[in-house]
């Protein structure tokens, strides 16, 4: 389960990402939203780990600050 | 969750048609409410376009710089992004609330009786037998059989397609001989390229303003960008083809009113540097 969800945010950042990007849509934060959910996926595993990564998706948007926001261990 | 999305619009959707009585005229509304929704998005990313355009381009030249060194690359963006207290970009969640909202219109567009009219699936199912025993099914988009063919019999199932004589339950690509199927698309992509000449244009003059990077790098970027913003358009028209023309309305109107937009936020931003 943890490695498919692994491999999908793989493929996701190779081909669907560079799609997003061409359409003016940027991640605002380093690293990126993607990255961000990949790292807390290996952390806490795949529910906590998802749902940290929705919270940064959900902070990721045109009214927040962005910026550098690592992941907290 | 699409389907919950689309449930939600259709809402919207029929709560206007049960206005105005018409579906185009209903697609038109629905869609300028969408923008004003939209509006605070689009003057935040108009206020910050310049700063975007700064940013990519330091972005650019450090991803070139490094390209053969992932860890120094690393450590320069974050150092970019630690020294840039804002970032002005859009971010994930707008990418995610734009596809979803493509794609629940879709559905919306393609399935009006469940999603719009929220006609019982138990009814659309025995007038979709009834039409395939008949032998005149569209199988596609089954829904548009039924309005058409049951539709004048049953005023559950009615819906009034006829926009200014177009009828907006055909689909191009199964109405060939039909011209009138062409006239929504065409104008759909001829607004297309309006709206990405003027975006250009002001990224051209933000691009001077912003005097970083060398000149070949930004030929590059011009390059790739220009081949992209025909891809765009490519790809729309091929789904607007094969989707009932609601579709391709809903587009067209969200086209104009982006032209619209642009246009006034361009120019009071001129006049707020002015002053």
């Amino acid at each position: 389960m943890k490695k498919v969800i692994l491999k999908f945010i793989e493929l996701y950042k190779k081909f669907i990402s560079p799609i997003f990007h061409n359409f003016g849509f940027d991640c605002k934060y380093y690293p990126t939203c993607s990255e961000y959910t990949k790292q807390a996926i290996e952390e806490y595993g795949v529910i906590k780990g998802c749902i940290k990564g929705m919270g940064r998706i959900i902070r990721c948007n045109p009214f927040s600050k962005g910026g550098y926001d690592p992941l907290k261990k | 969750m699409l389907a919950f999305f689309a449930n939600i619009f259709g809402y919207l959707l029929n709560f206007l048609y049960e206005i105005v009585k018409n579906y185009g005229m209903a697609i038109i509304l629905f869609t300028l409410i969408v923008k004003i929704a939209m509006l605070p998005i689009s003057i935040k990313q108009q206020k910050t376009m310049k700063k975007t355009a700064k940013i990519q381009e330091k972005m650019r030249i450090i991803q070139d710089k490094y390209k053969n060194d992932p860890q120094k690359l690393n450590q320069e963006t974050i150092e970019l992004y630690k020294n840039e207290k804002m970032n002005p970009f859009s971010g994930c969640l707008s990418g995610i609330v734009q596809i979803i909202l493509i794609l629940s219109v879709f559905y919306l567009v393609k399935s009006p009786l469940t999603y719009m009219r929220k006609v019982d699936p138990v009814i659309i199912e025995q007038y979709t037998n009834e039409i395939k025993q008949e032998g005149n099914i569209n199988n596609a988009y089954p829904e548009m059989s039924i309005i058409n063919l049951k539709g004048t019999s049953d005023e559950n199932v009615y819906v009034d397609m006829n926009f200014l004589g177009l009828d907006l339950s055909s689909v191009p690509s199964q109405n060939l001989q039909d011209w009138r199927v062409y006239i929504i698309p065409a104008l759909y992509v001829l607004t297309s390229f309006v709206s990405m000449k003027i975006t250009t244009s002001m990224q051209t003059t933000n691009n001077q303003n912003a005097d970083t990077g060398n000149s070949n790098e930004l030929e590059a970027v011009a390059q790739a960008n220009k081949s992209m913003m025909y891809l765009m358009p490519i790809m729309s028209v091929s789904i607007a083809t094969i989707a009932p023309l609601g579709l391709a309305l809903y587009w067209l109107i969200s086209n104009l009113l982006m032209i619209v937009e642009r246009l006034i936020l361009n120019r009071v931003q001129k006049e707020e540097e002015e002053n």
